[in-house]
């Protein structure tokens, strides 16, 4: 009775204290300017270019090896595997999503659940690559995050309460959504996975308020994008202008191309860019031609959907090179002049820097210490071919299976999913990179609907005895790898950078590390008892430096990694979200 | 000062305590669900007139029937809370009516133990009118899995509403039966699922005839039963779950 009693008022004050933080609604000027603001973390990639660069430096080179965690939190249940999400921070409140389309709020000072949001999810969901999410976005008094069966959820960011939700495409078709979304001039922003499944790859933006679609783009050739006036489809052009150009036949039905990493945003040139994934079917043999709009680089107007310009870095991907990866905006100087770029490290093993106003080659080079299928890039960035470097037509065959080729790198790639991350103070990139080749060989397929489409077969094997993952800074103004960090198992985890003069990333093997920028020298680790494959990130509170990072082995490695199991099956599944500060000096 | 304020508040529980009648089941539960769902200051008085029904043993403690036949109450009930007194989560449904008063509610239910059901009916004075009734049963139809999480097409039917609105001499008979899990949260690596709101409309109408709010009390594959002192009218069952589903189905006039 008197426990009742005595808790109302404390009830009443809670209550308050949620009307209050209502009030901090998240703005679109706060998401523009995430990248210079210390005290939160509104978007995916530290600030919409994807820089992941911090300017705060109160942790730095000389103080990182007195870090320490300050507490930890479990996302629950026995759904442990996969964490590879980047944390948000808007007032003291953190939001983070977890494997198996999970979401939370967590008091950022104690670790301390604010609300949890469990999607139930079908049981015929077709992750390819393993149950994960890598990230939510705020805007408004709400928090969206996307689910394994292609579903846009908004949730109150104060109670974690459902709001609306979305189909984005039907997971039945292999259709499914892992990265964050994005908020660009108050349009929620999307892409979508599947290119193993042969679905149509798309980039959609919806009515935060209210959900309702307001324009979709497909990302193959041949598809009619639409804006949506009043609940009406007005067309707005096909995508290549018509069908049939790159590809053969009816193949651009189901081609691929998923834009399943999410995109960044320049404000500078009012640009979205989206990495597309592989052609469908793997097998190249049954698409000759160019394949566009997949494994490119799409910049489109964020009012409508239009594409802007397109680069392709694989054309008639053979390899599942699958060039998804990030298109991070930054300028540098050259002749007195400012060169409004972007770079992008490719699974297919080179790293482009593009002139980001309309999407011509300004160079390439390759990233990774051997790269088979090309020997380079001609002068407008495109692949010259190895002979012999792809694997074989199985119609030149005897039998179903076509002639392997050991091609490198394999198609987990040169750099898969993982953020990198570009430092405004030492001018480089720091890719998380890895070193593994594959045999890979064609076979006969045909499109079915939900089911794998592939054609190909593939087993993957490490390119040296005692390293894999590489962590690489990288001049993009001369292709000059400045410094490497070699380790054991292949590195899975997104990577940040401080003008404390650190880089942060996690490995496979539990630990969070910190590195000193210019030189790569490890200053820091901390073993967080399971793999850390998720992407760090760093604010301000109370005037403090915080760093917090999820981790939880998972992804696609453990998946599809063939003979890399040797260096990884030991690690164990986590589940855990790490925060970090140094030692506050007791007054 | 801290002292003063403590001993207030004792003496007002105190004097709250006084006003609720004794349980003739004598549930451990009693006094603790009133003050939850009802308020420590609330008025509360034993009516035989709300008539709540329960199976005397539970066949299957995860679809246990419920019915509140409240044809012999004298006036249009206010407001209408139910609960399972010893289950997790004892809440099953609260429900506020439209223009029209309900005469009779049926929903299935769990139980976790054997347990006093009740249900609260709030009068135009603001008293609450309690009906009581006891299930016995084996239990554990909070915490088993639900049928649908050994079905891995489940989401085939997932959603799917039947039923119809019928004409009764004087009111109107609205049987309605939705396939959802609603699955309580407590079943290990299954989250909480299920069904939140439920509200009847009038076609073209703004004002739900009844809303209902459920808690994870209520049985997968939930049936409801409401009649309503009206005509049939066109009709509009709409229902939203945890997860921001939404699922619809548009009632005829006089059969479907």
């Amino acid at each position: 009775m008197r426990l009742n009693s005595i808790g109302k008022p404390f009830a009443v004050s809670a209550l308050a204290l949620a009307v209050s933080s209502g009030a901090y609604a998240v703005t679109d000027e706060d998401i523009l300017n995430d990248h210079t603001t210390a005290d939160d973390v509104v978007s995916y990639g530290m600030g919409l270019q994807g820089q992941r660069y911090s300017a705060l430096d109160t942790l730095n080179a000389d103080n990182v090896k007195s870090l320490q965690p300050v507490w930890a939190f479990s996302f629950g249940s026995e759904k442990m595997r996969g964490q590879e999400s980047q944390p948000l921070i808007k007032d003291g409140v953190m939001y983070i999503t977890a494997s198996y389309s999970r979401a939370y709020a967590i008091d950022a000072k104690t670790g301390e659940e604010i609300w949890q949001y469990d999607a139930r999810l079908p049981d015929g969901i077709m992750p390819c690559c393993d149950v994960i999410n890598r990230g939510g976005a705020l805007y408004g008094d709400l928090f969206f995050f996307a689910t394994l069966d292609a579903k846009l959820v908004a949730l109150n960011k104060d109670t974690g309460k459902v709001v609306w939700i979305k189909p984005v495409a039907d997971y039945k078709e292999g259709y499914a959504i892992t990265a964050a979304p994005m908020i660009v001039k108050g349009k929620l922003i999307t892409g979508v996975s599947g290119g193993e499944f042969g679905i149509v790859g798309k980039v959609e933006a919806y009515d935060p308020e209210t959900g309702d679609k307001l324009w979709t783009r497909p990302t193959v050739e041949g598809h009619m994008g639409y804006v949506y006036e009043d609940g009406k489809a007005i067309e707005n052009g096909i995508s290549g202008g018509e069908a049939g150009k790159t590809w053969p036949g009816d193949m651009w039905k189901t081609g691929g191309a998923a834009t399943w990493l999410g995109g960044t945003y320049d404000a500078d040139t009012d640009t979205l860019f989206f990495g597309t994934g592989n052609p469908a079917p793997w097998n190249s043999h049954l698409r000759p031609g160019d394949n566009l709009f997949s494994s490119s680089r799409v910049a489109l107007d964020p009012d409508d959907g239009s594409i802007k310009w397109h680069f392709q870095t694989t054309p008639n991907d053979g390899w599942d090179y699958d060039g998804v990866n990030e298109l991070i905006s930054f300028d540098y100087e050259e002749n007195g002049g400012v060169v409004k770029a972007a770079a992008t490290a490719d699974r297919n093993g080179f790293f482009y820097v593009l002139d980001r106003t309309d999407g011509s080659f300004i160079r390439g080079f390759p990233f990774v210490d051997e790269v088979s299928w090309a020997e380079g890039l001609d002068e407008n960035g495109r692949p010259i071919y190895t002979d012999g470097g792809r694997p074989g037509n199985p119609a030149d065959a005897e039998g179903e299976k076509g002639e392997p080729v050991l091609a490198r790198p394999a198609f987990l790639g040169g750099k898969n999913w993982m953020p990198m991350a570009y430092s405004q103070d030492t001018g480089l990139f720091y890719v998380p990179s890895n070193e593994w080749a594959m045999d890979i060989w064609n076979e006969p397929v045909s499109y079915k609907k939900g089911a794998a489409y592939l054609g190909a077969g593939f087993t993957i094997k490490p390119a040296n005895e005692d390293f894999i993952g590489v962590l690489r800074a990288i001049d993009p103004k001369t292709g000059e790898e400045v410094w490497r960090h070699e380790n054991r198992a292949p590195l899975w985890g997104g990577v940040m950078t401080t003008a404390g003069n650190l880089v942060f990333t996690g490995t496979p093997e539990g630990y969070l590390k910190a590195f000193d920028a210019q030189t790569g020298e490890e200053l820091y680790r901390f073993n967080t008892g399971s793999g850390v494959v998720g992407t760090p990130i760093t604010w301000e509170m109370d005037g403090e430096q915080y760093v917090s990072v999820a981790s939880g082995w998972g992804g696609a490695v453990p998946l599809w990694g063939g003979e890399v199991a040797k260096v990884v099956k030991e690690f164990n599944q986590g589940g855990m979200l790490w925060t970090f500060k140094l030692p506050k000096e007791d007054s | 000062m801290r002292g003063w304020m403590a001993l207030g508040l004792a003496l007002l529980s105190v004097t709250v305590q006084a006003g609720f009648p004794e349980d003739p089941f004598h549930s451990p539960m009693w006094e603790y669900n009133l003050e939850r769902y009802l308020g420590d200051d609330s008025e509360v008085v034993h009516d035989e007139r709300v008539e709540l029904q329960v199976p005397p043993f539970a066949e299957d403690s995860a679809q246990v029937p419920l019915t509140l036949d409240l044809t012999a109450f004298p006036e249009p009930a206010q407001r209408i809370v139910t609960w399972v007194d010893l289950n997790p989560i004892p809440h099953l449904f609260t429900y506020e009516p439209g223009a029209d008063p309900v005469r009779l509610l049926s929903l299935n239910f769990r139980v976790q133990q054997a347990t006093t059901v009740r249900a609260a009916v709030q009068d135009a004075e603001g008293v609450w009118h309690l009906g009581s009734a006891y299930v016995d049963a084996a239990g554990g139809g909070c915490t088993a899995p639900s049928l649908t999480s050994a079905n891995p097409d489940w989401e085939k039917v997932f959603g799917t509403v039947r039923g119809g609105a019928f004409s009764r001499a004087e009111h109107t008979r609205y049987k309605l039966n939705v396939m959802h899990p609603m699955d309580s949260g407590m079943v290990g690596n299954t989250p909480a699922f299920y069904i939140e709101q439920v509200a009847l409309y009038r076609e073209g109408d703004p004002h739900p005839l009844l809303r209902l709010e459920l808690s994870q009390s209520a049985a997968e594959n939930p049936m409801f039963v409401f009649e309503l002192e009206q005509e049939a009218p066109r009709s509009r069952l709409w229902m939203r779950d945890n997860n921001g589903n939404v699922f619809e189905r548009h009632l005829g006039g006089t059969s479907s």
